[in-house]
């Protein structure tokens, strides 16, 4: 995934989803995590902006405080947003893919994803 | 060290934002700062960057709770409603071809002394037409979509009479008319130049935002509209 892909608002709100659709995570958690798979450090203004504005659609919602962090979790509407815009995105880059004559990638095994969770 | 400076910062941002997030959002950049994720400049560009996103969705969301009031038909006898349309849309008059068509012309003759004298009074005849064809609109839109020629409180459906049966952007005809008119009028370099700004102005907005927007909104009878009659420039 490039710089240029990520871009925009919505995006921003793609990726904490895809994050938090592992476990629940405390801001520092998510910034680290999105910086390893998506490749962008996310700062804390721009992070908090796209989380504001997901709890208010009811995507994401915020849990009891746990050692004076607030972890986030993903809720069931948030899943299924998070479902449909992202088979959108896979149907589109398979017709992209296959216009260019390259095979659609096939999805990476679970076990080399990194085990989501708390910051190293 | 950092601490006080973002404070101040966090000031920026809309109450309510500040009041849910605000300590949250202020430990994760000290975090950050701290493991060398951002440098105290970055952080701070961040942070006031989502601030003004934050303020821009707060003000957009209050002009718009205001056009929505000002659009609702209130309650009361039958001549209400019909009253608050013509007290819209004259207040549209004063406020928006009063200030582009009237005063900042105004300010352009009289910016180096007095108000030059009139040198061809056969233009005033360019401008009454134009006057006259931003009347005859703005009847059109009151009395077929019950709104003014504000985006922000236009009407509730595609209006297709009166002079928009022939061209789809009257009014600004007419503005321009009524600018071009007064730069004759007085002999006026410098409003003719004002008249060319504002059609540049009017080609980009109408191209970039209405078309879009009524698009949007009317979508079948609006592109349907759109296929029949001009932009700018009527089929003799």
């Amino acid at each position: 995934m490039t710089r240029d892909s990520i871009r925009g608002s919505s995006d921003r709100g793609i990726l904490i989803l895809t994050s938090l659709a592992g476990s629940p995570k405390h801001g520092y958690a998510l910034v680290k995590d999105i910086e390893d798979f998506a490749g962008v450090t996310l700062g804390a203004g721009t992070l908090y902006g796209a989380l504001a504005t997901l709890e208010k659609a009811g995507l994401v919602e915020g849990l009891p405080e746990e050692d004076r962090r607030r972890p986030y979790q993903i809720t069931p509407s948030g899943r299924e947003h998070l479902r449909e815009r992202l088979s959108e995105a896979a149907r589109i880059a398979g017709i992209g893919l296959r216009r260019m004559g390259i095979a659609p990638v096939q999805p990476a095994p679970a076990a080399v994803i990194p085990a989501a969770g708390a910051p190293s | 060290m950092s601490r006080r400076w973002m404070r101040w910062l966090l000031l920026l941002y809309p109450r309510a934002w500040r009041d849910r997030y605000g300590r949250e959002v202020l430990s994760l950049t000290e975090e950050m700062i701290r493991a060398g994720d951002a440098s105290p400049l970055r952080a701070a560009l961040d942070l006031i960057a989502v601030a003004l996103l934050e303020r821009a969705r707060v003000l957009v969301a209050r002009l718009r709770s205001a056009c929505a009031w000002s659009g609702r038909t209130p309650n009361g006898p039958a001549w209400v409603a019909p009253a608050w349309l013509v007290i819209r849309n004259l207040v549209f008059t004063v406020v928006v071809p009063g200030l582009g068509g009237v005063w900042l012309p105004w300010r352009l003759l009289t910016s180096h002394g007095r108000l030059p004298s009139p040198v061809s009074w056969e233009a005033l005849a360019v401008i009454a037409a134009g006057a006259a064809v931003y009347v005859w609109c703005v009847w059109n839109f009151a009395a077929v979509g019950q709104g003014t020629p504000g985006p922000w409180d236009a009407p509730s459906r595609v209006v297709a009479a009166g002079p928009y049966r022939w061209v789809r952007n009257p009014i600004y005809i007419a503005a321009l008319a009524v600018v071009t008119g007064e730069a004759w009028l007085f002999g006026s370099l410098r409003l003719l130049a004002y008249a060319g700004l504002m059609a540049v102005f009017f080609h980009l907005f109408v191209t970039g935002y209405e078309e879009r927007t009524l698009s949007r909104r009317f979508g079948r009878s609006y592109l349907a509209y759109r296929r029949a009659v001009p932009r700018w420039i009527p089929h003799v």
